[in-house]
């Protein structure tokens, strides 16, 4: 990184600074907007592009500053760590590549407004918070900051009443589902006396047994987070959700609120480790059932989105599994294990994967027409086949097939769960794999064995930025999948509890 | 020999064929497909080269071939360089390079006998089915990269010594067979081509759980280090609650017994078979079922002998059900690919029973006979996608008396058909012969599951027989097969080294056999039987060396059920 001497800047500021530019970016589009550009040019997605570089920056900097030191800030309500650090770049890159598929797509829908932009990066921002929090208040922020942002995503599209719909729907589950959050944090806050994750973890470990007050505490907690990661069977929105947001929002939500959800939740949880006794089973059962049933779900989809969000179900599930496998932990240094590594490299894997899904269907809806339904692929490899080529590798990634990243997720998931003893959950999760490859299978075929019929998908016009994104995904999916080590390097780097 | 490439070479025999599919992919054009006339009429997308003339197909189906004899020319390398003294383990080993420091896992690739000969069916017939290819006209370079991207999965299965390596390239074959049989294939193909992906892929995940469950129990991902005697994973793993071993054996067997595949988990393989295209069928027989018996070899008995000896007799009894059903049931198709797929099952009934004697004869015959099977079956499958290609019809009572219309096609055929059938001085003789006879003395299995994997042979003859008088003896049958044409000199080109090596081991089998004298003990002595003294167990090729006897004592016992 460029040595820029932040030394006197205190570690307050510095820890909020990825954040307050996204914050400081999000309110110069908005004036600019006003005052110059007026939604006719490119200018809010390349500001908001230089910005996500910015913050990324200043999170490397952060890292190779404190993360070593495992320092809080702001009265220990956010925390500096490798958690924090690779959570805050997933959702960076989450957000770099959602501008670039936002520029291809709402030019061609003539939904060319900056306030997309404004809204993405607040949201981003929001999600951001909900990794660094320390604190359950801090994270109940930081997720209102991310939902609110995305409710209006859900109804960018305000010509249609299908992303209306969805937006109502989203948000008034979703209001719901903070209501049950903040609720159990209270009832948290009331056996553990304080919300901070710390003096909730000293607690806990001071602690023999578990009182039904706490019980029911993290079972709210884990119904207002769950919602939010889409587990079943808090999954009620998702499909309807992901199948009327407009497609971009869909590419961003999906990743973007995994992110913070999974992350929120391996704080939360790991901070309730010696307690494990007590959600342990809430947990497992919530894994085996996202993943069983978001995957027979998915397999009788035959829109596009509506299986991609019954699989984004699933993986949330392969998530849980990484939670459930969290040790007790007994030590200051927190989240270091093989659990928490592996469920962010699987977020990370999870993000090119989507991206990459994702943007294959914004790259083959031309002006004012939609890519909706599994058919619409018929023959892709014939008419198209780097696109089509491409979203084969998203297939098989999210399949979890060798050589890909989401093997090599998936493979590390594996290793959390037997390590710590969840050998059930992941035959469960090896078994339910199968299940998932069909269905995944089927999009491949429907592109490479068919033969077009009719009109064939042509590619967007103007599509270099959603061009860039295929690449930079399939590039990732397959380098990681072929040589992980860097990237799981950054996560245990001078990490003395990790193997 | 550049150095780089003497120094590496296993690498370059498994990624050379990789290095030729991305040169297909960058340098060459989409070629026009040539018969579907209706296809001018595609709007390609945006900024899509316009078709171009059929000279490209033909330049991609060169560069091809002359790529895949390349790479088999470089396996040749191995063969001459292999040595074969007793004793010896891995050899042109590459590595171990770190691969994912985090998890000890390491690129680490080596061979011995047994993966050579396997690694050679692999190049050859590979060599051979792009030769054949050159009949395909439609999406000719999807086709060829898919082939070499099949050659080097495979060929880099038969070479890891890492666990996970070792599932990467297996899992990776899936996907270029995948398309193989889904886009070039029959009628029922897309079926074909996802059942026989589900099928498999549910198999290997539960090993992958295995995988994972010995790294976390051993901290190694290298079967070398956990089959050594004296490592530390070694002795970890011999710590392992038999319970959970026996888990463990059943995850690995499981993937395993799906590939080879083992009565009753078979039904994937008459469909993926007849609904493959040619090179396909010939693949998928001749290579990809031996991976699952080379697996059983290579890791699930030396990691788990004392389960595998006790699991013997189970494997042994699926395997003779498999001889006498496949043959049973190839008797009565009426299609012939399907009675070559059927004869498949029974044909790896008996790799199986050979490996599951666990004596050297067994064990001999059971890697001879997967080779001879590769040589027997793809020559077979080859024969009928001729046959096929000029009738467009595999059915047996399409033809009939044609051996008077095609008389050079019938004498290649039956040559085939006899080293099916095990006919002496064929190559399918010395396998089942040296398996019956491994099978017979040992003490595991003896006589009675001989007796009974004999009638497999008897059966062979009936339905290949049968097969061949139907379709080439007696009087012609139909007016319109008086017009079918004899073998191209391209067909005879593709056939002629089968051949030659059909009687080559038939023949002078020792040849072959002295590679797999060394493997064999190692695997025998892994397997904790190295020391079982047989008297009848002496095929004179097979000396145990004074080295390996001392190497026999530092053995740990391991108490024999």
């Amino acid at each position: 990184m460029p040595a820029i001497d932040f030394s006197s800047v205190s570690v307050d500021t510095m820890m909020l600074m990825p954040v307050i530019v996204l914050w400081l970016t999000a309110a110069a589009i908005m004036l600019g907007n006003t005052f110059f550009w007026r939604d006719k040019r490119a200018w809010p997605a390349i500001i908001s592009l230089v910005a996500i570089v910015v913050s990324a920056l200043f999170c490397f900097n952060i890292r190779s500053t404190y993360a070593d030191s495992m320092t809080t800030a702001f009265a220990d309500s956010v925390k500096v760590d490798y958690v924090s650090f690779m959570g805050n770049i997933a959702l960076l890159v989450t957000a770099f590549l959602s501008v670039l598929v936002a520029w291809t797509y709402l030019r061609n829908k003539g939904l060319n407004r900056s306030d997309y932009y404004v809204l993405l990066l607040l949201s981003v921002s929001g999600a951001m918070l909900m990794t660094d929090a320390n604190d359950l208040i801090v994270l109940f922020l930081g997720l209102e900051i991310l939902s609110f942002a995305l409710y209006a995503l859900v109804g960018f599209s305000t010509k249609e009443a299908r992303s209306e719909e969805a937006s109502i729907k989203y948000f008034l589950l979703g209001a719901f589902a903070s209501a049950f959050l903040l609720y159990g944090i209270s009832m948290v806050y009331g056996v553990m006396q304080s919300t901070n994750l710390d003096v909730i973890f000293a607690k806990a470990s001071q602690m023999h047994g578990f009182s039904a007050m706490l019980l029911a505490g993290v079972g709210l907690l884990l119904v207002g987070l769950g919602f939010k990661a889409a587990l079943i069977p808090f999954h009620q929105w998702t499909p309807d959700v992901y199948d009327g947001a407009p497609t971009s929002v869909t590419a961003f939500m999906a990743a973007a609120a995994k992110i913070g959800a999974f992350i929120a939740l391996l704080r939360v949880f790991d901070a309730l480790s010696p307690v494990k006794v007590a959600w342990l089973p809430a947990v497992q059962i919530l894994a085996i059932l996202s993943m069983i049933f978001g995957n027979i779900l998915a397999i009788s989809q035959t829109s596009l989105k509506r299986l991609l969000a019954y699989s984004s179900i699933a993986h949330a599930g392969y998530l849980m599994v990484a939670i459930a496998s969290l040790p007790v932990s007994t030590t200051g240094h927190r989240l270091t294990g093989l659990a928490s590594q592996s469920a962010i490299f699987y977020l990370f894997a999870y993000v090119f994967m989507t991206m990459g899904a994702f943007g294959v269907m914004v790259y083959l809806s031309p002006e004012g027409k939609e890519f909706q339904s599994i058919k619409d692929l018929k023959g892709l490899s014939r008419t198209n086949p780097v696109a089509a080529y491409g979203m084969m590798f998203f297939m098989l990634s999210l399949g979890g097939i060798p050589p890909t990243m989401g093997f090599m997720g998936k493979w590390q998931i594996f290793m959390s769960a037997v390590q710590n003893g969840q050998i059930m959950l992941s035959i469960v999760m090896a078994l339910a794999s199968v299940f998932a490859v069909y269905y995944y299978l089927r999009v491949v075929y429907m592109m490479t064995f068919e033969e077009p019929v009719g009109a064939s998908p042509k590619a967007a016009t103007s599509c270099a930025p959603v061009r860039s994104v295929l690449a930079i995904s399939a590039f990732a999916t397959i380098i990681f999948g072929l040589a992980p080590g860097w990237l799981i390097s950054l996560l245990t780097v001078n990490n003395p509890a990790a193997k | 020999m550049p150095d780089t490439i003497a120094k590496h070479l296993l690498s370059w025999v498994i990624f050379l064929p990789i290095i030729g599919a991305l040169i297909l992919m960058f340098a060459f054009k989409r070629p026009q497909d040539e018969e579907d006339a209706h296809h001018h009429a595609i709007v390609l997308a945006d900024g899509e080269v316009a078709p171009t003339t059929p000279n490209s197909a033909n330049a991609i189906r060169n560069f091809t071939l002359f790529w895949s004899a390349l790479t088999f020319a470089l396996s040749l390398a191995l063969l001459f360089k292999f040595d074969t003294s007793p004793g010896e383990k891995f050899q042109f080993v590459d590595g171990p390079f770190e691969w994912i420091p985090q998890f000890h896992v390491n690129y680490h690739i080596g061979i011995d006998g047994i993966s050579l000969l396997l690694i050679l069916l692999t190049t050859f017939l590979t060599l051979l089915s792009v030769g054949f290819s050159f009949n395909i006209k439609r999406r000719v370079k999807e086709y060829m990269i898919f082939l070499l991207l099949l050659e080097t999965a495979m060929t880099g299965v038969f070479c890891a010594l890492d666990l996970v390596l070792f599932y990467v390239f297996w899992e990776a074959v899936l996907i270029p067979m995948y398309f193989l049989i889904g886009i070039w294939g029959h009628d029922r193909r897309i079926f074909a081509a996802v059942k026989f992906f589900l099928y498999t892929f549910a198999g290997s995940v539960l090993m992958l759980v295995g995988i994972v469950y010995l790294y976390v129990a051993t901290g190694s991902f290298s079967v070398v280090d956990l089959v050594s005697r004296g490592a530390d994973a070694h002795q970890l793993l011999l710590g392992i609650k038999p319970q959970t071993m026996l888990y463990l054996f059943s995850a690995f067997s499981l993937a395993f017994m799906i590939k080879v595949p083992m009565f009753p988990f078979h039904t994937w393989l008459p469909d993926a078979h007849v609904e493959a295209p040619t090179a396909g069928s010939v693949i998928l027989a001749g290579i990809m079922l031996k991976m699952g018996a080379y697996g059983f070899i290579r890791f699930a008995l030396p990691l788990f002998p004392e389960q595998a000896k006790a699991a013997a007799p189970l494997f042994l009894a699926l395997a003779v059900i498999g001889i006498v059903y496949g043959a049973v049931v190839a008797t009565v198709q009426p299609d012939m690919k399907k009675l070559v797929a059927y004869s498949s099952v029974s044909h790896l009934g008996f790799v199986m029973l050979g490996i599951f004697s666990f004596t050297k004869l067994g064990l001999t015959g059971a890697v001879l006979q997967s080779v001879n099977h590769g040589i027997s079956t793809g020559m077979l499958f080859f024969m009928v996608g001729m046959m096929y290609e000029r009738k467009h019809t595999r059915e047996i009572s399409a033809y009939g008396g044609i051996k008077r219309i095609v008389p050079v096609f019938a004498a290649f055929f039956l040559i085939a058909l006899l080293s099916s059938v095990a006919l002496p001085l064929t190559n399918g003789f010395v396998g089942e012969f040296t398996i019956l006879q491994g099978v017979y003395i040992s003490p595991i299995s003896g006589s009675i599951y001989a007796g009974i994997a004999s009638t497999g042979m008897v059966l062979s003859a009936i339905y290949m027989l049968w097969m061949f008088q139907r379709v080439f003896t007696g009087p012609v049958t139909h007016e319109s097969n008086k017009s079918l044409l004899d073998l191209t000199k391209v067909e005879i080109a593709v056939l002629v080294p089968l051949v030659a090596l059909v009687f080559w081991i038939g023949c002078a089998s020792p040849y072959w056999t002295k590679f797999l004298t060394a493997p064999v003990t190692n695997i025998q002595n892994d397997v904790g039987l190295g020391q079982m003294q047989l008297p009848e167990d002496g095929d004179p090729r097979v000396i145990i060396p004074k080295e390996q006897s001392k190497a026999g004592k530092e053995i740990i016992p391991i108490a024999s059920n």
